[in-house]
C-alpha cells in the first residue's frame, strides 16, 4: 500500500490505506511548507497531489491520486471548514492581478495585426516561390497553413509542369515554408493568450461579442477607461476613422460601422439591417463596458437584450425596403 | 425541489440571508419564510426550471462544485438550497469575482476560489468531494473542462452549452447534438432542454455519473 502526502488549505495529511495516519494543521495558514515538510521527513516515500509543492521537495506525484480522493471524501469527519481563508486568498490575489493589464492587451493585439500582414507577405510569397517548383499545389491547395505544411514535410512525387531545381533551392523553400508555420503557431497561441486576458478583464463585454472584437475596440479607443467612457455613437464607427473624416469633410455619406462589422451577426445579415443592428450592438457594448470597468460585476441580462433585439430587427425587417422614387 | 417555490409562474428561493438581496431582486414572505425572486433572464438554472427540468437533485446538505461562478448571481440561489451543504464557487476573472466574494462574506456555505477550471489540479486541495457540478462558462472547449473535473464527482451535473462561444458558423441544434454525444461518453443524460425565450441559443443538459 503506498503513503500518499495530502493537504488543503488548513492541514496536511499522511494518508495510508483510507486512513489518515498523521495530520499537522498549519500554524500560518499563507506559509504551509513547514509543516508539509516536518510531515514529509517523516513519510518520505509519500506520494503527493500537488504539482508544484511535489516538485519543490522533489517528492513523487500523482494526480488525482487515493490519498486525495479519501481526503476530498472525509473532510467533514476530518475537520470544519470555514471561508473566511477562501476569501482572503481571493482578495489577495485579485489585489495582485495587475491594473494595467489593458496597456499588455493592447500591445499584444497590434502585435497580433502586424503578425498577421507579415504572415500574409509570407504565405504569398511561398506560394510564388514554391510555384515554381510544383505550381499544381498552388492551384490545389487554398488553405495557406495546410499549403506550407504540405511544402516542408512532402516531396513532389507526381509529373508536373513545375522546373526541375536543385536540391539546395528545394531546401531553402522547406525551411521558408518552416518558419512560416513557426511564426503562424505563435499566432495562434497569442490569439489564446488576448482571449484569455480578455475574457479575464472583460466578463460582460466578452459575453456580447467575441473577445478579440473586444480587445481591438480597446485598442483603438486607446485603453479601457477610455472604451468604457465613449457614447454608443462613437463606438458604432470605431474603426471607420477614414470614412468617418470623409463624411465629415465632404458630406460625404456617413458611415454605418466601424471595427463592430467584424460581427458575424452584422456582416452576415442583410445590407438594409446591418445600420440597425450595428447601433444596437454599439449601445450594448457601451452599457458592458461601463459595467466591467467600473464594477466588473456579471449581468447574463446584457447579452440577452441584445438577442432580443436583434431577432425583432429580423422580424420586422424581413424584406427589402421598396425605394423610392 | 427543496426550498424553491413556483407562485404565478414565477420562482423563488428561500433567503438564506434574510433581508439580504444580491442582485436587487424582489423579496417576498410566504407561509412566514422569506423568498427571493429567482430571474430567469439572469440565471440559466432558473430558465431550466421553468422550462421544465423535472428534477433538480439538491438536497439541503449538498457539496456543489460551481464551475463559472462570475458575480455570484446563480450561486446564491444554489447557496439558498444547500442551505447545510457547501457550494465551491470557481471564477477565473479577478473583476467578476469581486462581487461574489462580498456575496460570500455573508454566505457561510458559499467559498470562492480564483482559478481557471481548466486546471482542476490548482484547486484539488480547496474543495473536497461533491454531489453535483454545475457548469456555465461558455468556452468552446466547455465539455473538456467538465470532463476534467468529474474526477471530484459521485453523483449528478448540470451543464450549460452556449452554442455561440463554441461555433459561431454552425446551427446550435448541430453544436447541442454533438456536445451532447461528448457528454454521453462519460455520463448518462437525463434531462437536455433549450432555454428560449429567457437565454437564445443555450441548452440546459441535466447528467448522472
Ligand atoms: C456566463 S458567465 C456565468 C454566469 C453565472 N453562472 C451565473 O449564472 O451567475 C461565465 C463565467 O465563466 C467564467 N469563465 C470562463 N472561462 C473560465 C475558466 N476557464 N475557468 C473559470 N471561469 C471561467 C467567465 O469569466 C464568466 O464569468
Amino acid at each position: 500500500m503506498k503513503e500518499y502526502l495530502v493537504f488543503n488549505a488548513f492541514g496536511a495529511f499522511a494518508v495510508k490505506d483510507k486512513k489518515v495516519l498523521e495530520h499537522k494543521f498549519f500554524k500560518d495558514l499563507k506559509n504551509p511548507i513547514k509543516e508539509i515538510k516536518e510531515l514529509y521527513e517523516k513519510y518520505p516515500d509519500s506520494v503527493f497531489e500537488n504539482r508544484e509543492i511535489a516538485e519543490r521537495l522533489n517528492a513523487k506525484h500523482e494526480f488525482p491520486n487515493e490519498g486525495g480522493i479519501f481526503l476530498r471524501d472525509n473532510i467533514d469527519s476530518i475537520m470544519k471548514l470555514d471561508n473566511e481563508y477562501y476569501i482572503n486568498l481571493v482578495k489577495e490575489k485579485i489585489k495582485k492581478a495587475s491594473e494595467s493589464k489593458d496597456k499588455v492587451i493592447i500591445q499584444a493585439v497590434q502585435a497580433l495585426e502586424q503578425v498577421d500582414q507579415s504572415l500574409n507577405f509570407f504565405f504569398e510569397r511561398l506560394r510564388e516561390w514554391y510555384g515554381l517548383y510544383f505550381p499544381e499545389l498552388c492551384d490545389r491547395i487554398e488553405n495557406h497553413a495546410e499549403f506550407a505544411g504540405i511544402v516542408k514535410n512532402e516531396e513532389r512525387k507526381e509529373k508536373s509542369m513545375g522546373a526541375d531545381l536543385e536540391d539546395t533551392d528545394i531546401e531553402m523553400m522547406k525551411s521558408f515554408a518552416d518558419k512560416t508555420l513557426e511564426m503562424y503557431n505563435f499566432r495562434e497561441e497569442l490569439v489564446r493568450y488576448i482571449k484569455e486576458n480578455i475574457e479575464k478583464l472583460t466578463p460582460n463585454l466578452s459575453n456580447l461579442i467575441n473577445p478579440l472584437l473586444v480587445a481591438k475596440l480597446i485598442s483603438l479607443a486607446g485603453s479601457f477607461k477610455n472604451l468604457a467612457m465613449l457614447p454608443a455613437s462613437t463606438i458604432q464607427v470605431l474603426g471607420a476613422e477614414p470614412a468617418l473624416f470623409r463624411h465629415l469633410r465632404k458630406g460625404a455619406k456617413p458611415p454605418k460601422h466601424g471595427i463592430i462589422f467584424q460581427d458575424p451577426r452584422i456582416h452576415t445579415a442583410p445590407r438594409w439591417q446591418r445600420g440597425k443592428i450595428a447601433r444596437s450592438m454599439a449601445s450594448k457594448i457601451a452599457i458592458a463596458a461601463r459595467l466591467d470597468f467600473y464594477s466588473g460585476e456579471f449581468d447574463e441580462s446584457v447579452s440577452e437584450a441584445f438577442e432580443i433585439r436583434l431577432d425583432a430587427i429580423r422580424r420586422k425587417y424581413k424584406e427589402r425596403p421598396k425605394k423610392r422614387r | 425541489m427543496e426550498n424553491i417555490i413556483k407562485k404565478d409562474e414565477r420562482i423563488y428561493t428561500k433567503n438564506l440571508v434574510p433581508r439580504e438581496t444580491v442582485y436587487n431582486e424582489k423579496l417576498i414572505k410566504f407561509e412566514g419564510m422569506e423568498y427571493r425572486y429567482w430571474d430567469p433572464f439572469r440565471s440559466k438554472l432558473s430558465a431550466a426550471i421553468l422550462n421544465g427540468l423535472h428534477d433538480l437533485p439538491l438536497k439541503k446538505n449538498s457539496k456543489v462544485l460551481y464551475l463559472g461562478a462570475a458575480s455570484g448571481t446563480t450561486p446564491s440561489h444554489v447557496s439558498d438550497i444547500v442551505e447545510n451543504g457547501r457550494v465551491y464557487c470557481v471564477e477565473f476573472s479577478p473583476r467578476a469575482i469581486r462581487k461574489l466574494v462580498n456575496i460570500c462574506e455573508k454566505r457561510k456555505n458559499m467559498f470562492p476560489i480564483l482559478e481557471d477550471a481548466n486546471y482542476p489540479e490548482r484547486y484539488a486541495h480547496l474543495i473536497e468531494n461533491v454531489d453535483f457540478i454545475y457548469q456555465d462558462i461558455a468556452q468552446p472547449n466547455q465539455t473538456e473542462i467538465l470532463i476534467k473535473n468529474s474526477i471530484f464527482l459521485k453523483g449528478y451535473g448540470a451543464l450549460c452549452i452556449k452554442a455561440r462561444s463554441i461555433d459561431v458558423t454552425l446551427h446550435p441544434e448541430k453544436i447541442f447534438k454533438r456536445e451532447k454525444k461528448k457528454l454521453e461518453e462519460h455520463f448518462e443524460v437525463l434531462e437536455s432542454l433549450r432555454l428560449e425565450p429567457y437565454a437564445k441559443d443555450h441548452a440546459f443538459f441535466l447528467f448522472k455519473q
